[in-house]
């Protein structure tokens, strides 16, 4: 397990001290103005090129920007399209639990609170850590993830957890393969509009690529129960993967909409990518 | 048509053929169906397979219930004359066949005149498809062993039936004429009727049966064909046609030539060994003149419980065939 470096956009209004850029001046490096000596009684901070500019010949001192910690909360998908095709060397819950892990690891280590959500059909109190700074939360939640068959039917009560974050602004990931219908992930996005959201979209490279091999196979809807048999050929396969670019591009096209980035997996889950597509000039996006 | 069921209690085992298209079998695990495209040669397919499971259960339950149609009786329109065939099965029969006078006594390859008499009239029957057979066969008593019937394969078997064992002590060749005239009564006449006897003929008549025989013939206008099988050293029949008178009485078949020509019905001798004879025989059956007759045809009882099966078995290889192109993993 490594860590991945995340930034974000805006500036924190939070006295907590931490890693991020914030709008309250306090102890810090990064220079906000000048105040009065006497609005500001600091007398380690008297700028003397600044009190010889004064107009008014008042003592000046520097004040700077306090550096501040930011929420960081991951919303996990977990519904039953999750954990199914587990046969797959990189099943989604393996790259969700290596995620959750990394993220818990990460938060720690810039000194950010880590919260967890996941959510089927309800928002799972036994899959839910309040905000904490303790540093194995994660690896404990991980190894939970690891173990769970997940059985829910919708992953309808993402809104509901989007909808529950109303505290601080946060950097949210948003952790599913988002197979649910598109009306619902605009609703999340909305409900999230405050927040900065990050979906990570994690898909089983099995789902796409079927055996090659010409045969009848029955299928089972993992969330639905509904049934269908394939005639598995060529020509169904390559119609699977322009499937699998289409509902892609939809995805992508509803993200940007809401002036979102995704990331997307669809093997192991990978630190360096994460990192780059916080700080890489040009993450691979779609 | 009808057809009726056996066992039919088996229609209670029906309602699983429903089974196939109620009961899903395992399947694979897929995140999210509405994401796959929809493709209609598979459903198509699952389709036709879940209807060929349930076919093949049902072909299996409706074979279990055993349909078969009744015997029945047709009506059917035939044409052709009333042949009774009248075999000679006394124990003279079983000697062997002398084709023609002066053969010599060793020749090893001599069948016996009863395996040449069926063998005529297996050749004679078989030619004479759309004529109506019954036949009998006599020695000390006729024994009668086939109606009238078109059937050929009942013919043939009847002839060949007499072929196993050895013939029977006497020769009564009086009353089987007598037995096989019987065969004509009460029968409508719709065709020419023929009393085709095969024998050796050794046999003397008394005159009141002679007088009965000759009566019979006349009022049922039946004709008398004599298929003459020659004994070993017998003079034959034709080319002493002028010393019948003379021989008649030592010589039995002579008697017997002499009386049939005497009778004024209608009648024909034809030796066996000459190949032309039966050829003749058969075109002069031929020549003679029939009307029309309605028989009445006994369609046996037939069995639909094994074309089920067969139904079922194709449909149950159908099955096979997809169980072996099953994918249960899906990578």
């Amino acid at each position: 397990m490594r860590e991945f470096h995340y930034r974000i956009g805006w500036r924190v209004y939070g006295h907590r001290p931490g890693f991020h850029r914030s709008a309250g001046a306090g102890p810090g490096i990064e220079f906000h103005g000048h105040a009065a000596l006497f609005d500001l009684p600091d007398a380690r901070k008297l700028d003397l090129h600044a009190t010889l500019r004064d107009p008014f010949g008042l003592w000046q001192v520097r004040v700077h920007r306090q550096r501040a910690s930011i929420p960081v909360i991951l919303l996990a998908d977990l519904s039953a399209s999750m954990g199914a095709l587990t046969g797959g060397a990189a099943s989604k819950m393996r790259v969700l639990a290596d995620f959750t892990a990394s993220l818990a690891y990460s938060a720690h280590r810039t000194g950010d609170a880590f919260g967890f959500i996941g959510c089927d059909e309800v928002m799972r109190d036994d899959y839910r850590l309040p905000f904490t700074r303790v540093r194995g939360a994660g690896i404990a939640l991980a190894e939970k993830l690891r173990a769970l068959q997940p059985s829910g039917r919708t992953a309808g009560a993402l809104l509901d957890a989007a909808v529950a974050l109303t505290e601080r602004r946060s950097l949210v990931f948003l952790a599913s393969d988002f197979h649910f219908p598109l009306v619902l992930l605009e609703q999340v996005l909305h409900a999230l509009a405050r927040h900065e959201v990050v979906p990570v979209v994690i898909w089983d490279k099995a789902e796409l690529q079927p055996v090659t091999r010409f045969g009848l196979a029955s299928i089972r809807d993992s969330e639905t129960g509904g049934r269908r048999t394939l005639l598995l050929r060529k020509k169904l396969r390559e119609r699977i993967n322009e499937a699998y670019a289409a509902r892609r591009a939809a995805l992508s096209a509803a993200f940007i909409q809401h002036a979102v980035r995704p990331v997307y997996f669809s093997g192991d889950f990978d630190e360096d990518q994460m990192t780059a597509h916080f700080h890489g000039a040009l993450a691979p996006t779609a | 048509m009808n057809v009726e069921f056996a066992e039919p209690w088996a229609f209670v085992l029906l309602p699983l053929a429903l089974l196939p298209l109620l009961v899903r079998g395992p399947a694979i695990n897929y995140p999210w169906l509405a994401l796959l495209p929809r493709d209609w040669v598979s459903e198509a397919l699952a389709w036709a397979l879940r209807l060929a499971a349930a076919a093949a259960i049902a072909g299996a339950v409706v074979g279990l219930a055993e349909p078969y149609r009744a015997e029945v009786s047709v009506e059917r329109i035939g044409q052709g004359a009333h042949v009774v065939l009248l075999l000679d099965r006394s124990r003279s029969m079983d000697q062997s066949f002398g084709a023609s006078p002066g053969t010599h006594v060793l020749d090893g390859r001599r069948e016996s005149k009863n395996s040449v008499a069926r063998r005529l009239l297996a050749e004679f029957a078989a030619s004479r498809e759309q004529d109506l057979f019954g036949m009998l066969v006599f020695s000390t008593f006729p024994l009668p062993i086939l109606d009238f019937t078109q059937k050929q394969e009942v013919i043939q078997a009847a002839i060949a039936a007499g072929g196993i064992g050895r013939g029977l002590a006497d020769t009564d060749v009086g009353r089987g004429l007598e037995a096989a005239l019987s065969y004509f009564e009460d029968l409508p006449y719709t065709g020419s009727r023929i009393i085709l006897l095969v024998s050796d003929g050794g046999a003397h008549i008394d005159p009141e049966t002679r007088q009965r025989i000759q009566n019979l013939l006349r009022r049922y206008r039946v004709a008398l064909y004599w298929i003459y099988i020659r004994s070993f050293r017998s003079p034959g029949l034709l080319q002493g046609e002028a010393a019948t008178a003379g021989t008649a009485d030592s010589v039995p078949e002579h008697f017997l030539h002499r009386f049939f020509l005497g009778m004024g019905t209608p009648y024909r001798a034809y030796e066996a060994e000459n190949p032309e004879a039966l050829r003749r025989a058969i075109e002069d059956v031929g020549g003679l003149e029939n009307f029309p007759i309605a028989i009445t045809d006994v369609l046996p009882r037939r069995d639909f419980a094994g074309f089920c099966y067969v139904a079922a078995l194709a449909f149950a290889i159908v099955l096979l065939i997809a169980r072996f192109l099953e994918i249960r993993r899906w990578a």
